[in-house]
């Protein structure tokens, strides 16, 4: 096991539910206690609705837990201003979105560059862009507009994305979805040898081939961790 | 592509939308820049009518008809003569609290060689007027000869062409500015060429309706009050003392125009301030519509790093590039209007009209600008806060 990067100590989210005859809080994630490290790949699956995107929107600054904290290099996330969570989301987490999350305005390419273009001038990042979407498979989609592509090229633009500032941390929620086989087993692999350059990576998945990748796997159910298999 | 760029980006991309937003913002710009250039050109006009009336008080013959067609002429711009005899003059003069008496002798004509409507000829004594001289003094530095006449600015003919008054051709010396009122439309001249025109025209066989000798006949008496004296009262002497005669102050005859031009600037103001606020609401729920669509962008650059401030400027930015192009749109829509139907505006409102100068106008143009420039972001600040509180957690959950 490699340094612990991200740790959640009793991170839990609780959210509001209304009932026919009441209304009450439930928990989407009950505490838990979790560590990424780096240079691992971890699996978390689980039913639909057991918690599985709550839970990475909160390692990867996106939503506050209700209690509990989330750390990465032991700074709390939570606790630093808007403006420093922000870049530092921006600087050391990679994240895929579940679904299409390609910005339409902008073709594939200066999508992938948005990320690092934000905070750093350009000095010919359009070249690692491309090559990334090279190892995706979608070169000659650069050009291109996200209307125009199937879901399964959105999906890798949104992978090329998280990885254009070389994250410390990749968070991925259904990174496969909507591919076929082959282009599953791209992705997978190269979140693998992410993994094996140093980051630490989370891909939340329904997929059985994602096991073959895992140095982890956690299954979730109704918010809670449940077990390692 | 980066943050700073990503605005523009946005617009282009969204072509409609943006187009819909600007044409918004055009509308409020048309508004605040037409209007108050209407509202000063109603202004201007009635002021300019003030002035060029010149005179304190106008006496003329003591008929209804007379009265009515005095109005005519300085109001509705409606050629027209009548005379009385021209020892009303001296009398006038005599009264007390008259500092200068001017004769001026009216003269219409229906068959000037030069324009297709008919014109008004305003002969004056060269030695006691001091209506005309000053303002043909401003556009034309010497004294008017023998068949020479300066001209309203809507008679056809330049300085230097010849205009045919009753078959003479009498050199045009200067074109008067443009006044707004219906003095725009007369020809000037003094009652030397006045006199040689009618014995011109009755020589040649065509004399006019009406060819009164303008030594022994005149049409109005100008008075200037002497310091310390009300128009009024001395209108009031004049009247009273003078056979024939009737004076009324020019402060009476122009305050009836003074009342209907703020009767339309008031309801011009009022229909300003309804277009205005419907515009801008209209704007606040369009920019806030747009937003709600918006949502999952924002929340993917929120993703990507993006601070809460980097995505309300984004939305301010938006906002701005908008609001400029829709405020240059809206105020040189504006000007075109008001200009290319300056004199149907003045028709229809059966007022005096004179637009501003150009100096005022462009004054006029960045504070309409300024206006649409803080309109158009502030309409966008409630989809700015609420983009930039997007929960990108929540909002990319809802697949
Ligand atoms: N903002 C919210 N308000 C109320 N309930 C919420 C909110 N966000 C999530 N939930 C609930 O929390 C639970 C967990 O949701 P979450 O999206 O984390 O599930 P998931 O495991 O990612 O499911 P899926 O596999 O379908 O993506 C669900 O029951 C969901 O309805
Ligand atoms: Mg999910």
């Amino acid at each position: 096991m490699g340094d612990i990067r991200l740790e959640t100590q009793g991170a839990c989210k609780k959210f509001f539910r209304k009932r026919r005859d009441s209304a009450q809080y439930f928990d989407a994630v009950a505490p838990t206690d979790l560590q990424l490290a780096a240079g691992e790949l971890v699996v978390l699956k689980g039913r639909s609705g057991s918690g599985k995107t709550t839970l990475l929107n909160m390692m990867a600054g996106l939503l506050e837990p209700s209690e509990g904290t989330v750390t990465l290099d032991g700074q709390n996330l939570y606790e630093l201003d808007d403006a420093a969570l922000s870049r530092l989301r921006n600087e050391r987490f990679g994240v895929i979105p579940q679904g299409q999350t390609a910005l339409h305005s902008l073709s594939v390419v200066q999508n992938v560059t948005l990320p690092y273009l934000m905070y750093r001038d350009d000095d010919g990042c359009e070249s690692r862009a491309l090559e990334l979407l090279e190892n995706l498979g979608i070169r000659q989609l650069a050009d291109s507009y996200p209307s125009e592509l199937s879901g399964g090229e959105s999906r890798r633009v949104c992978v090329a994305r998280a990885l254009m500032c070389a994250p410390d941390v990749l968070f991925a929620d259904e990174p496969t979805g909507n591919l076929d086989d082959a282009s599953t087993q791209v992705v997978l692999e190269m979140l693998r040898s992410y993994a094996d350059a140093g980051a630490a990576v989370l891909v939340v998945t329904h997929e059985q081939m994602a096991e073959e990748y895992a140095d982890h796997v956690l299954k979730m159910d109704a918010g809670v961790i449940e077990a390692r298999a | 592509m980066n943050l700073k760029k990503l605005p523009l980006n946005n617009l282009s991309h969204n072509a409609g939308r943006t187009v819909g937003l600007a044409i918004l913002v055009a509308l409020l710009a048309f508004v605040a820049y037409g209007g108050s250039l209407v509202m000063s050109s109603l202004q201007n006009g009635i002021g300019s009518l003030e002035a060029r009336l010149g005179a304190d008080v106008i006496v003329a013959p003591a008929t209804a008809k007379s009265q009515q067609d005095l109005n005519d002429i300085l109001i509705d711009g409606v050629p027209g003569q009548f005379y009385m005899d021209a020892s009303v003059l001296d009398e006038v003069a005599g009264i007390d609290g008259v500092e200068v008496a001017s004769p001026q002798y009216y003269l219409s004509t229906m068959k000037a060689g030069c324009c297709s409507m008919p014109v008004q000829i305003i002969g004056f004594d060269p030695a006691t007027d001091f209506t005309v001289q000053p303002w043909i003094e401003r556009t034309y530095g010497g004294d008017l000869g023998l068949d020479q006449v300066v001209v309203g600015c809507n008679i056809t003919g330049a300085p230097g062409a010849t205009i045919k008054l009753y078959g003479v051709e009498c050199g045009i010396v200067s074109k008067l500015e443009k006044t707004g009122t219906k003095l725009d439309n007369a020809v000037f001249a003094t009652n030397e060429t006045v006199r040689h025109l009618i014995n011109e025209a009755v020589e040649r066989g065509f004399p006019p309706d009406s060819h009164e000798d303008p030594a022994m006949r005149i049409s109005t008496v100008q008075v200037k009050v002497a310091d310390g004296y009300d128009p009024e009262v001395v209108a009031g002497e004049i009247t009273l003392r003078v056979r024939g005669a009737y004076a009324v102050a020019t402060r009476a005859m122009t305050s009836s125009v003074a009342e209907s031009v703020s009767g339309i600037a008031g309801v011009i103001g009022v229909l300003m301030g309804v277009i205005w606020v419907l515009a801008a609401a209209v704007l606040v729920v369009v920019f806030s519509i747009a937003g709600k669509h918006r949502a999952k962008e924002f929340a993917v650059l929120r993703v990507i790093g993006a601070s809460r401030k980097d995505l309300s400027g984004v939305v301010v930015k938006e906002a701005v590039l908008i609001s400029a192009l829709g405020a240059v749109a809206g105020i040189v829509a504006a000007l075109v209007v008001v200009l290319a139907f300056n004199g149907a505006l003045e028709a229809a409102l059966g007022v005096p009209f004179l637009t501003p100068d150009i100096g005022t106008m462009a004054l006029f143009a960045v504070g309409a600008f300024a206006v649409a420039m803080v309109a158009g972001p502030a309409a966008s600040a409630v989809s700015a806060r609420r983009l930039s509180k997007v929960d990108a957690g929540q909002v990319l959950r809802e697949e």
